[in-house]
């Protein structure tokens, strides 16, 4: 036992010194071969600013309305100006008929067609209800969830100053009737992200999983690469640790894009972050626990269009199914259960509250916790799958892919 | 000329048949293929519940008047929330467990709530969402208005009868206008029929996009224009297999299936995979690496759900993306695939989308033919001077 201890301390040296070298090796074969480099570069540089540019303006605003006033009235026409007063719709034409405007809802020219009744102010006058026609292009769900607040609301505003004429054609005074009408303040507080915009609520989610692709294919791609020209050490009596070594290189890259990310990328498009530092410690968690199953990917690439003509589907279920957006506990059992084997999930899981609840770490320890339960079993099988099964080399008589 | 027509069959066959053999027989197109099935069927599933449903909340009751007590029961049998019994016991605890994600909101109805209202002060009630997760936060809130809105109108309705007016007259003082809605293209308003085909045709468009840049690489191309072609059809073939499987399948598994009638689907198909084709072999032409006219194709095919104006609007996209958005197949094929879903069209309804297709194969190819001509232009200019160099 104390002889195992005595020599715990050289194996440790030399397995470190192994490890340097495989860094170092790795690190000049990047240097040899600039289409690698340029990919690792490239992806860091040029997703996330295009993304951030695609939701740049944060929200959609304004969506494009038809309007068909069939009564013309004042009434209609304080409708009408209440309705384009709102943040939510522009009105981008008036139309005479509800065909034309149904075939314009169907031609996607507006994502809205208000049908004002010839009756409509007739009917409020003699003290009866009346409606107004709402069809919606609901395809597209974010639209339609900032168009149909905004009619909701003008319409609300109009039924209150209707209200508040009755109460005073009953001998109330206008404050008194202001507070009859409607008589529930609603005090709404979005916590956590006040302005409820989409594109601060996506992109930070994208980061992940652009993390995600570039581990995948950087690696897969530079394992692709050596294998093409002959420089994969196919007789290395570790192949875990080879090919480990070259993953521990890459990541000074994979570091520097996230630093990038969410250094730069982040503050110049005003994207919210309230724990960059967090976010980053999260980011290396994923990069560990994901380690083991680039390894094994990287394993199994024969050259470099593998990585990118197998791995490009995962990115966006990733996205999917991570709980990010749609509520994990809503998913069916055996998609949870999927969801839960993907580092990324509780990475997107966490980043979520370092991007929008709390500066602090601590609140992502558990998600940690998930990943480090993740990287133990990945390391295991990863282990066992390299040793087990032998690298798959490049076919030079028949480079067909 | 009967001998060149056969010749050019024999051709386009071998090249077919090549490529056929790749994509369904090689390993890792069968990796790939079947990633697209799982992956689609998986995030197919994803969806499945179709509408958010059941969000925690909860209600910090201060009054337990019997107003407060009919606003919570309201609120409770809401579709989208579900009130966590018991409450937090203060508004400290309830922000805790609104960091912690245990509920997704909370309602404070204060202590002098329906005296207040009782006595015409219109009392406030804070409703707090968790916005973090804006399909939760945005589900928390509509619910909640909702409710405070349908309470708010009752406690009008009993003040409007006091002064006199009939039960038939009452609810046209306090909201004469209504809103009738109806919802084109997803009637139910859920959000699988929002997600769910342009996901899976997103997959289909990034698997296509891949084996037609495969088929072009160096040492994959065949010897000949012709083979080359075949290639491309099987390609194509492939593609409006697996798009059909997609949606008299897939979609169907979630009750959602094509409204339009098949011919109009199999040509909305083809010319996403023509142009999906002519997408990858133009890029091929143009960017003189094949690993980088590889990767562009890749990073326009991963790009194109974001740019199809499916979860966001174009419309709001800064001019520049935009006009990207404008140029990719996959755009007016996921703007297709609404129409396809939820109305039986006829092929002129559709007219504008097949023009858009037809400029965009023309771009393509404009695009593509000038980037060769300069390619090969430049190339002889080098070589020109590479002689004049060696002559001198």
């Amino acid at each position: 036992m104390r002889k195992a201890w005595a020599n715990f301390g050289p194996s440790l040296r030399a397995g470190a010194g192994r490890l340097g070298e495989l860094i170092r090796d790795e690190l000049r074969f990047l240097r040899l071969q600039p289409l690698v480099l340029f990919i690792a570069l490239l992806l860091p540089v040029f997703y996330p600013p295009v993304i951030s540019t695609i939701y740049y303006r944060d929200q959609a605003q304004e969506r494009p309305t038809l309007l068909i006033d069939a009564d013309n009235s004042e009434l209609s026409r304080k409708l009408t100006s209440m309705l384009e007063a709102t943040q939510g719709l522009q009105l981008v034409k008036r139309l005479g008929s509800l065909d034309d405007g149904y075939e314009a809802i169907k031609r996607r020219e507006a994502e809205l067609l208000l049908f004002i009744p010839p009756d409509f102010s007739t009917r409020i006058k003699q003290g009866r209800t009346t409606d107004i026609k709402m069809w919606m292009n609901a395809a597209n769900m974010y639209a339609y969830s900032l168009s149909y607040p905004a009619v909701l609301n003008a319409v609300t505003t109009l039924n209150a100053m209707i209200g508040v004429s009755f109460f005073y054609t009953q001998g109330m005074p206008t404050a008194l009737a202001k507070q009859r009408v409607m008589p529930i303040n609603q005090d709404l507080r979005y916590a956590y992200h006040p302005t409820a915009s989409y594109g601060n609520f996506f992109v930070t989610g994208v980061w992940v999983i652009v993390m995600q692709q570039l581990m995948l294919i950087v690696f897969g791609f530079s394992i692709g690469t050596r294998k093409e020209v002959g420089l994969y050490d196919y007789e290395n009596e570790r192949p875990f640790l080879y090919l480990a070594g070259k993953f521990v290189a890459q990541s000074v890259f994979f570091l520097l894009a996230m630093v990038l990310i969410l250094f730069v990328v982040q503050p110049a498009f005003h994207w919210t972050l309230r724990g960059a530092f967090a976010a980053l410690l999260l980011l290396i968690a994923f990069m560990i626990a994901w380690m083991p199953v680039v390894v094994v990917i990287g394993h199994f690439c024969r050259d470099r269009w593998t990585p990118f003509q197998v791995l490009m589907f995962f990115s966006t279920p990733a996205l999917m199914f991570s709980g990010f957006a749609w509520p994990l506990d809503k998913m069916p059992p055996f998609v949870q259960a999927v969801a839960a084997l993907f580092p990324a999930t509780p990475t997107l899981l966490g980043i979520r509250l370092a991007q929008m609840k709390t500066a602090s770490f601590a609140p992502l320890l558990p998600y940690c916790g998930w990943l480090a339960a993740q990287f133990v079993v990945y390391f295991a099988l990863a282990l066992l799958i390299v040793r087990r099964s032998g690298p798959q080399p490049f076919p030079h008589d028949k480079p067909t892919v | 000329m009967r001998r060149s027509g056969r010749r050019f069959f024999a051709e386009f066959g071998r090249g077919y048949r090549s490529e056929l053999r790749h994509l369904l027989l090689r390993p890792r197109f069968q990796v790939m293929l079947a990633l697209l099935l799982v992956t689609g069927f998986l995030s197919m599933e994803v969806y499945h519940e179709q509408v958010i449903g059941g969000l925690p909340l909860a209600v910090i009751d201060l009054d337990n008047s019997s107003v407060s007590r009919t606003l919570r029961t309201m609120v409770d049998a809401t579709r989208e929330i579900v009130v966590v019994d018991p409450s937090p016991a203060s508004l400290d605890e309830a922000e805790r467990q609104l960091f912690a994600g245990r509920i997704s909101g909370y309602l404070y109805i204060p202590a002098a709530f329906s005296v207040e209202l009782k006595k015409g002060r219109k009392p406030s009630v804070m409703m707090v969402v968790d916005m973090s997760n804006i399909l939760i936060g945005k589900n928390a809130y509509k619910a909640l208005s909702r409710t405070m809105t349908m309470v708010a109108a009752g406690a009008q309705l009993t003040m409007v009868r006091k002064l006199g007016a009939r039960k038939e007259q009452a609810m046209a003082k306090v909201a004469p206008i209504a809103v009738d809605e109806t919802y084109n293209f997803n009637p139910a308003t859920n959000y699988a029929v929002y997600l769910v085909p342009a996901l899976l045709f997103f997959l289909l468009n990034v698997y296509v996009l891949i084996a037609a840049a495969t088929w072009v690489l160096p040492h994959n191309r065949p010897a000949t224009n012709k083979e080359l072609t075949g290639g491309f059809g099987a390609i194509f073939t492939l593609g409006m297999v697996l798009g059909l499987v997609m949606l008299y399948v897939m979609l169907p598994l979630e009750d959602m299936r094509p409204q339009s009638g098949l011919p109009l689907v199999l040509a909305h198909l083809a010319c996403l995979m023509l142009l999906n084709i002519l997408m990858a072999y133009n890029l091929a032409l143009v960017v003189p690496s094949p690993i980088m006219a590889f990767e562009v194709t890749i990073v326009i095919a991963m790009l194109s759900m974001m740019l199809s104006g499916v979860t966001y609007p174009t419309d709001a996209f800064p001019w520049l993306m935009k006009v990207w958005a404008e140029l990719i197949g996959f755009t007016p094929f996921a703007r297709s695939l609404q129409l396809l879903l939820h109305h039986s069209l006829r092929l002129n309804e559709m007219g504008a989308l097949f023009f858009h297709y037809a400029w965009q194969a023309a771009l393509y190819c404009i695009i593509g033919g000038t980037g060769y001509g300069l390619r090969k232009l430049i190339a002889g200019l080098i070589r020109k001077s590479g002689k004049a160099a060696d002559h001198a």
